[in-house]
């Protein structure tokens, strides 16, 4: 794991909601599959941006394994922009099978 | 006070004029937030001397509300104590600026995290200092 990564998942820490959802957006910029359960507990964040950011970011990765906890972000968060994204990341997730 | 639609003079002024724009080398904090929902990311690095901020700067991706409230609080907080630049909220950074839409409140959120994240990141070096390697 490199340490850009390491560094965003101490941010996906972070007590300020603005530094999580910058570290989850990053986390599906840089690729790297084993941030997938962390951006997976970030869906159930309290800050719709940060639960927005994992999503996207879930689909970027296009791990599989994701699909579960997204389709019950689809299904019941509260913000319809997550559960738009959700949707999207789906899409492609389900694209790979 | 003259109005530009939905935005003050102000904002306005900032966004054409941005003050403190850029990045300092070798910083001694660095903030990066970000908002996906209307895109915006922006990056503060602080340079800190005796407890005070002794410069910084920015460097935001965003709407014109972002570029200007992050310009804002470059100035709000510039030559503050650590203490003093905790203290700012957004609300004082909108206020500073003549307010702003409602709508736009959450790029003065990101300013207020984006000078929290640098001292955060600040402390958490001096910190790391202190432990030594």
């Amino acid at each position: 794991m490199n340490e850009e990564v390491l560094k965003c998942l101490k941010d996906l820490r972070s007590s300020l909601a603005g530094v999580r959802s910058r570290a989850a957006w990053q986390l599906g910029q840089l690729g790297d599959r084993s941030a997938v359960p962390a951006l997976i507990e970030a869906l159930r964040d309290e800050s719709e941006d940060v639960r927005l950011s994992a999503a996207w970011a879930l689909g970027e990765l296009g791990d599989e394994a994701a699909v579960p906890a997204l389709e019950e972000v689809y299904e019941n968060d509260e913000s319809d922009e997550v559960r738009s994204r959700a949707w999207e990341s789906l899409q492609l997730l389900r694209g790979k099978t | 006070m003259k109005q530009f639609g939905w935005y003050s003079e102000k904002v306005m002024e900032h966004y054409l004029h941005p003050r403190n724009m850029g990045e300092i080398e070798n910083p001694d904090g660095v903030g990066l937030v970000g908002n996906p929902i209307c895109g915006d990311m922006m990056m503060i690095t602080i340079k800190v001397k005796d407890n005070r901020i002794e410069d910084i700067k920015f460097k935001t991706f965003g709407c014109g509300a972002a570029i200007a409230t992050s310009s804002m609080v470059t100035e709000l907080v510039k030559g503050k104590t650590i203490e003093e630049a905790l203290s700012v909220t957004n609300k004082t950074v909108a206020d500073a600026l003549d307010g702003l839409p409602p709508i736009k409140m959450h790029c003065s959120l990101l300013a207020e995290e984006g000078i929290k994240a640098a001292i955060e990141d600040y402390r958490k070096r001096k910190e790391n200092e202190r432990r030594g390697p």
